[in-house]
């Protein structure tokens, strides 16, 4: 009797699973068909992010370096969306650090031709190394007077674009009065895109070299008991959103395009997509590894009945490479400007 | 006179047959995988009052209703751990009635439902209540304790109370509390892993499992400073429109299909 019961319940979950397979099927066709067009890419919206993530995601760890190149390409027409926005900042990440890797050839990549008169200025003064600099090097920039040992954070930086003098800074802060996607006029040439490549190393790896960088200085700078050591919130936010030390960089004019090992702020918005098709009608949200502390007020967008599934017998045979494509883009961007910000209260 | 005696008793039936449908429903689906953690953002309380044309604090009293409801949902799909975002640090900018209301409630709750026969008791489940405890109202720091004091034996499953909780502040403290630990190893060297950070993250230190499922009710797609080291893995995150104190089985189980989904799939 038992054993009949176990079998007609697990018959009858089937059957309900059956039944949501169904459910999803025909909801993915209705959002396929039904759904509306989003706003055009340059409208005015309510609230545009100054800062998207773009977080590549895949089941299958050896796609992302197989579709490589896809990425990047993928990644340039990004960046010509942010920048029609008025969006200064993108951030970029995939699980394993392909694209992390392949830094040097986005930064050549996105190189504007307003740079090219800079090359020969600056490129002296710059150190590009291809892998990250060691925490160690006696060559690297100090946070702060107590800290000199800053801690891998596996953050990526680049920055294109010709960076403003403080007193422009000054000047274009003074003329802003309340955030608006920007409209052509000086100010966009001005302020440079700032863009962050990071992989899961940059998050609680990252979080873990701060802890072994901060008890490290304890232990050198006063040989007292562990018992007093105490760290707040923000100490820990300078380090991993890197603001002290990208300020310092800023502060001392340097026209670099690699800004180096020094963190990325939160992105206000996160587009979460997979470059796979699905293999089912319905995708649920999985952040894969991103980096913890970034994401605290962070708006996710992700594509719950993804319109590949409808071509994806074909595609799982051989899979193809889904690109963030504009209409996406533009989805995520509407659906942040009807987000309601109530922070706490 | 009758016609309200027979609606009663239709109604009684009615709740009759859903109870025992809910039950078979429930030993349907728990004949599946289950999530051994999940996690829930209790938002849209005040949203789900005004749209009743009730007082804020009255939603969320039907909120901590609707916590009971899905407590017992869990505790009998045999969910091992539940935790729920009760309150965060930042919610203490509220106006001050509204927190007085909240803390009041939370004082009277606590008590209910940590007392001998009462949803805990019945289901074995152990109390821990997370997050910065010091911010609290003496009275309620009081609660807690008696709270945790009281469900402390029972081990068939628990509940995290996160009250007051960020998820930055829980990141801090570990970091803090693993730099302690190393320095106090006295070695040449320290280094810290993740995994010695994790120890002192605060649902590692209560004996939670991985989280398999973290939900946001409302329709808001943030986390809000919720769970971010433990949910920023494989965890499926689910956003629902659905209003806190709305929630139930039905708006549960597209969720769990989904996890059971995940796990046949990577099979």
């Amino acid at each position: 009797m038992g054993k009949v019961a176990s079998w007609l319940t697990s018959f009858v979950l089937f059957l309900i699973h059956v039944g949501y397979a169904l459910v999803n099927a025909a909801t993915s066709l209705r959002k396929g068909y039904c759904a509306r067009d989003p706003l055009p890419l340059a409208i005015k919206r309510k609230q545009v992010p100054s800062h998207i993530a773009l977080l590549f995601a895949s089941h299958d760890d050896t796609s992302l370096d197989r579709f490589e190149g896809e990425m990047l390409d993928n990644i340039e027409e990004v960046v010509a969306w942010c920048q029609v926005v008025g969006i200064k900042r993108l951030t970029v990440y995939d699980r394993k650090g392909v694209l992390s890797r392949s830094s040097f050839a986005l930064r050549e990549r996105l190189q504007p031709e307003e740079l090219e008169d800079d090359v020969s200025a600056s490129e002296s003064d710059i150190d590009y190394p291809l892998t990250p600099p060691l925490s160690d090097d006696s060559g690297s920039r100090p946070l702060s007077p107590q800290r000199d040992t800053p801690p891998k954070l596996h953050v990526t930086s680049l920055c294109l674009g010709r960076l403003e003098s403080p007193a422009q800074a000054t000047r274009r802060r003074r003329s802003l009065t309340k955030r608006h996607p920007h409209h052509k006029n000086d100010t966009t040439q001005e302020e440079p895109f700032c863009f962050h490549v990071i992989s899961r190393q940059s998050g609680k790896a990252a979080i873990s070299n701060t802890a072994t960088s901060l008890s490290r200085q304890h232990c050198s700078a006063s040989h007292s008991a562990s018992d007093n050591f105490t760290v707040t919130q923000n100490e820990v936010n300078s380090i991993l959103e890197g603001a002290v030390a990208r300020c310092n960089a800023l502060q001392e004019g340097v026209k670099s395009r690699y800004i180096g090992q020094y963190g990325f702020p939160s992105p206000e918005l996160m587009i979460i997509h997979n470059i796979l098709p699905n293999k089912r009608s319905k995708s649920v949200l999985e952040l894969h590894g991103f980096p913890p502390w970034q994401i605290r007020l962070t708006e996710f967008y992700h594509t719950q009945y993804p319109r590949s599934s409808w071509s994806r017998w074909r595609l799982l045979w051989k899979p193809k490479y889904i690109a963030v494509d504009e209409v996406e883009f533009r989805r995520a961007l509407d659906e942040f400007a009807a987000a309601e910000m109530r922070l706490g209260k | 006179m009758i016609r309200s005696f027979i609606y009663r008793a239709l109604s009684w039936v009615q709740n009759k047959v859903s109870k025992k449908l809910q039950n078979a429903l429930l030993k349907v689906l728990a004949s599946g995988p289950i999530p051994q953690h999940v996690a829930f953002v209790m938002d849209g309380n005040r949203r789900y009052a005004r749209r009743r044309h009730q007082a804020v604090f009255q939603g969320h009293a039907q909120g901590f209703e609707a916590l009971r409801r899905v407590l017992e949902i869990c505790m009998r799909l045999n969910v091992r751990c539940v935790t729920v975002y009760a309150f965060a640090i930042e919610n203490f900018k509220r106006s001050p009635e509204e927190v007085d209301a909240l803390m009041e409630l939370a004082e009277e709750k606590l008590a209910e439902i940590s007392r001998h026969g009462d949803l805990l008791d019945q289901y074995g489940v152990r109390l821990n209540v997370l997050g910065k405890k010091e911010l609290l109202p003496a009275s309620v720091q009081a609660a807690v304790r008696k709270a945790e004091e009281m469900t402390a034996k029972n081990n068939k499953a628990m509940l995290n109370l996160c009250m007051p909780y960020a998820s930055r502040d829980d990141m801090t403290s570990a970091i803090e509390a693993s730099v302690r630990e190393a320095l106090q190893e006295d070695s040449d060297v320290i280094t810290i892993t993740e995994e010695d950070v994790e120890v002192h993250i605060m649902t590692s230190v209560v004996g939670s499992p991985p989280l398999d499922i973290l939900v946001r009710t409302s329709g808001v797609k943030r986390l809000s400073d919720f769970l971010l080291w433990q949910g920023c893995e494989d965890t499926q995150i689910q956003f629902t429109s659905v209003y806190w104190p709305d929630f139930g089985l039905l708006d549960f189980m597209p969720l769990l299909l989904d996890y059971q989904r995940k796990i046949w799939s990577s099979a």
